[in-house]
């Protein structure tokens, strides 16, 4: 098994939710995860289910500009998955066994999105997804990279062409023409 | 909110990214100036959002890398599964136990000849792509070719062509991609799910249509109860679900496919 070094062209690509660079974490890591799924007597429908959990919070700690991934991506990877499956198939025991620190967020739930019912979550999720579709792409763009992705103004530079001053300048623009979309929502005034 | 400082130093309270005192300070503030507290909820509500279709969007990649390795037979090459001497034991049980049964409804259809038609039967006999609507939304989607760059229009044509080509594996990878951009759009996800029942993957067809079938804005709804019915009859332990579907579509004159559900109602015995 290839393992992804640290500081890899790689890892800025799955931070951009490239479709290869999922792709080629499932030709590096997905038989070791399945491994695992099979030692615990499950399948490999279930191996699928829990890498995909497994990529989505890998992908979002790396999106998140306090995180230093100190570990090897494989030995992360397999981290959350294990533990992922054994609470999702009901073990007694959830080992995170790895460093601490690393895997505090195991524990963490996010406050806000806590705070929502599923049906105020999906009416949120639809409206928002509504709203952005109505922004230009270029727009949706800045929005994501800043907000979502949390990349600095100079990184969305890089990737947009845009000047920085001209970047902060945009992101604000736009942030203030999806705010006026969303706030005449009903549904938005309501959560 | 004409101030960006303004709203950047919420969006720095929002984010953690305060120092103690600092925090305190703009709690504090917040307290004294309804207005402040006021844009903080704003903002809050506002970057929840960004994050909730970011986490979406993220799924629905991550999904689609899946997908993807599934139409490369990615999961079919994997090592053989080595059974644990309990899970064999198990295996073997439940083999004897499907002989058995088997042997029962052999024996009791030799008897009795039933009638009704399986569930295969019934699936194979109803079941045909959508193709008319299909068809009709590609041919009104007509800017394609007239750009450099594909537009959201070219993105949702070139996945319904390569859908009425046929061609569903790869209109599922381009649907995909499409709803990474429009997760909200529900032709993408009704013909997503279509591409999935076309491929036999029935239990991914379910949770792409179940949605659908709730939303009473979808051009799709009923469209989507006929197609989840007819998976459900390929779903284990999803006969009563099916039998509920169209129950309710036989009571409901709008869709065309009534009389067809009424029909299979009484093959059903229902």
């Amino acid at each position: 098994m290839q393992e992804i070094t640290v500081d890899s062209a790689y890892l800025a690509e799955l931070r951009k939710g490239s479709p290869k660079a999922f792709e080629e974490l499932y030709n590096r890591y997905f038989r070791m995860v399945e491994d695992m799924v099979f030692k615990f007597n499950g399948s490999t429908e279930d191996a699928r289910d829990v890498f995909q959990e497994a990529l989505f919070v890998f992908v979002k700690k790396l999106r998140d500009p306090d995180f230093v991934l100190t570990s090897k991506a494989s030995t992360f990877i397999y981290a959350i998955a294990r533990n992922l499956y054994l609470k999702k198939a009901g073990k007694a025991t959830v080992e995170i066994s790895m460093d601490q620190q690393q895997f505090s967020f195991f524990a963490e739930a996010d406050p806000v999105q806590e705070g929502l019912s599923p049906t105020e979550k999906d009416s949120m999720l639809n409206l928002m997804a509504d709203k952005l579709g109505q922004l230009e792409e270029d727009c949706r763009a800045v929005i994501t990279y800043s907000f979502y992705q949390s990349l600095s103004h100079a990184q969305i530079a890089e990737l947009t062409g845009y000047t920085e001053a001209f970047v902060k300048v945009k992101k604000f623009r736009c942030l203030e023409y999806l705010r006026k979309l969303v706030k005449a929502s009903e549904i938005f005034k309501n959560l | 909110m004409e101030n960006n400082a303004y709203i950047d130093r919420i969006h720095q309270y929002l984010s953690g990214k305060m120092g103690q005192a600092e925090k305190s300070d703009f709690e504090n503030e917040m307290i004294a100036n309804d207005q402040l507290a006021h844009d903080t909820k704003i903002e809050e509500k506002l970057l929840l959002g960004i994050s909730l279709v970011g986490d979406d969007d993220l799924k629905r990649s991550i999904a689609g890398a899946d997908q993807h390795m599934s139409a490369k037979h990615f999961f079919e090459t994997g090592k053989v599964v080595s059974l644990q001497p309990n899970k064999f034991i198990m295996k073997k049980l439940i083999s004897i136990a499907a002989s058995v049964v088997i042997l029962i409804g052999l024996v009791w259809w030799g008897f009795f000849r039933q009638t009704a038609p399986s569930t295969d039967q019934l699936f194979a006999d109803n079941f045909k792509p959508e193709a008319t609507k299909s068809v009709a939304i590609a041919s009104a989607l007509t800017n394609s070719g007239l750009v450099d760059s594909m537009t959201t229009e070219d993105s949702l044509l070139v996945a319904l062509k390569l859908y009425n080509d046929g061609k569903y594996n790869e209109a599922m990878v381009a649907l995909d991609t499409f709803l990474v951009y429009h997760p909200a759009n529900d032709t993408a996800q009704f013909y997503l799910a279509m591409t999935h029942l076309n491929e036999a993957r029935y239990a991914r067809a379910v949770e792409l249509l179940t949605p659908i079938t709730s939303s009473e804005a979808s051009n799709f709804k009923l469209d989507a109860m006929w197609y989840l019915g007819l998976c459900y009859f390929k779903v284990d332990g999803g006969f009563s679900k099916a039998e509920e579907i169209f129950t309710q579509l036989a009571s409901t004159p709008e869709s065309k496919d009534q009389q067809a559900a009424k029909g299979i109602l009484r093959l059903i015995g229902h």
